[in-house]
């Protein structure tokens, strides 16, 4: 028992560190450093309503954050990561954040006094604690306006010469990855696909990318557009932050869940289900999750947890 | 392949497993290498467990009951528990369910040994004489290793001789009855015959 405590309580405490880390990046007076990491604004947003849970500082910060940078939040982006996140877990039975309190921030984001539609929510679907922050939302003056010109903050550089539409997600996915299809490239930005394809067809008509054929796919890679990408990518690594929080809140919601948080083999079992996620994280931070056939049952527990936490070190360092 | 310091642990993450996919208590009786092992009465690894059938208690008295498919939720939990410990794939077996159409030694269900594993998961195992008798029957016909099972279990002359008239009493032809014959004599155990 004492070891699965000291795992979600550790899981809890650096997943906590890493959301700070980037909410101070962005302008949230705290005293834990800034990420060095390049952010996702609405990954985080999403990310942070069900970390809230946890710290309702932290989500009491997001949501002033949100209502002082309106003009930075892509609403089309919060939709749908919001779905990924509300989507119904087949082990919980239950979405990891509820559709209903995803639903809050874009009328956070458009409405003129949003607290009136805020005593509307239904209290089944929005935890009492959220609501109270929801309605008592008032400007602390704990949160500043973004410095886009900070390398963790590329996103929102971008979105102020693209506008917040799918071209700056396109472009960073190409200066990282180098090229995609539209397909592809439109699972990892959450931005729809016609969206995407219109898009990358302007752009090469336009000379900013070229576009390959191959098999049975069109490849896109920057051409002109490489002016711009110069000394962004010797500085950074592509992540994709909606993935990483995922699977990583989703695993600490199953440790802070009975049965799984008493069961240290229902805990592994579901590493096993995870590990194709935790192998593609993993790559992103140079940190692969052991083997899981060399150990049985619960063996899998201590190993797996070590790598968990030494990659949350690597994101955090 | 399962070891007897791991049944426990099987069958405990099976009622987890359980707990997690249905939530329903779920009562079954198991025979071959995996009662051997876990009652302690042979000491050897089985590849599978053989279930007979499922359990339901009926004012108190055990009934057996056949499975003709496992429910989907029991299947799925059985599976990730066969990934999680790198079993085969259908390591929960059924195969022996035949036996209950068949019949059942008098006084079978009054003999299980019954282990709770959680919540959900109840595993009846068949006691001593219940498994000479189903490895008489086995050793007839099919592989060596119930014969090995057979003797391993050192049957007193008087218990083989009342599990020879129970296999007896399962098939009634001529050829199964000079098999039979034909194991006891090859075995030292000519005196049986007479008496069966």
């Amino acid at each position: 028992m004492k070891l699965l405590t000291e795992f979600k309580e550790t899981l809890k405490e650096k997943l906590l560190e890493l959301h700070w880390q980037q909410w101070s990046a962005l302008g949230v007076s705290s005293y834990i450093k800034e990420t060095k990491n390049i952010i996702d604004l609405e990954a985080l947003i999403i990310s942070s309503l069900l970390m809230g849970n946890y710290d309702k500082r932290l989500l009491s910060s997001c949501l002033e954050w949100i209502k002082n940078n309106k003009e930075w939040v892509s609403v089309s982006r919060i939709k749908q990561i919001g779905k990924y996140f509300s989507r119904v877990d087949t082990g919980l039975k239950k979405s990891l954040v509820p559709k209903a309190l995803i639903e809050c921030i874009p009328v956070l984001l458009t409405a003129g006094v949003p607290a009136k539609e805020f005593e509307k929510l239904d209290d089944q679907h929005i935890p009492g604690d959220y609501k109270n922050i929801l309605l008592k939302l008032e400007d602390r003056g704990i949160t500043a306006a973004p410095v886009v010109q900070k390398y963790p903050l590329l996103q929102l550089y971008f979105r102020g010469i693209f506008g917040i539409n799918a071209r700056t997600e396109i472009f960073l996915f190409l200066v990282f990855e180098e090229k995609g299809n539209s397909n592809q490239i439109a699972r990892e930005i959450y931005y729809d696909q016609k969206i995407v394809y219109r898009i990358l067809k302007k752009w090469t008509a336009s000379g900013f990318t070229s576009e390959e054929t191959r098999k049975k796919e069109t490849l896109y890679f920057l051409k002109n557009g490489r002016e711009l990408a110069k000394n962004i990518k010797t500085r950074g690594r592509y992540v994709n932050w909606c993935r990483v929080f995922y699977f990583l809140s989703r695993l600490l919601t199953f440790a802070s869940t009975d049965p799984w948080a008493e069961d240290a083999y229902l805990l592994s079992s579901l590493f096993r289900d995870v590990s194709g996620d935790a192998a593609i994280i993993g790559r992103y931070f140079n940190v692969l999750p052991p083997e899981n056939n060399l150990f049985k049952g619960e063996n899998l527990f201590a190993p797996f947890t070590e790598a968990l936490f030494k990659m949350l070190d690597k994101i955090n360092e | 392949m399962i070891e007897k310091k791991l049944i426990n642990k099987i069958f405990t993450a099976l009622d987890r497993q359980i707990g997690v996919h249905s939530g329903l208590p779920f009562s079954i009786v198991v025979c071959g290498g995996t009662a051997l092992a876990a009652l302690g009465l042979i000491r050897r690894t089985t590849k599978d467990v053989d279930v007979l059938g499922e359990v339901v208690l009926k004012e108190q008295k055990i009934e057996i009951k056949k499975i003709d498919r496992f429910p989907q939720w029991f299947i799925e939990a059985s599976e990730t528990v066969g990934r999680d410990f790198g079993l085969t794939k259908y390591w929960v077996d059924k195969g022996p369910a035949f036996q209950l159409e068949k019949g059942l030694p008098e006084g079978f269900e009054e003999r299980l040994v019954s282990k709770e594993y959680g919540k959900y998961l109840t595993v009846y195992f068949i006691s001593r004489i219940d498994q000479i008798y189903f490895k008489l029957f086995a050793s007839l016909d099919r592989d060596a290793y119930h014969v090995e099972d057979f003797f391993n279990l050192n049957p007193s002359k008087e218990e083989i001789l009342m599990a020879s008239r129970w296999v007896l009493s399962q098939d009634d032809s001529l050829e199964f009855k000079n098999n039979l014959h034909q194991f006891l004599k090859k075995k030292g155990l000519s005196e049986i015959i007479n008496r069966i």
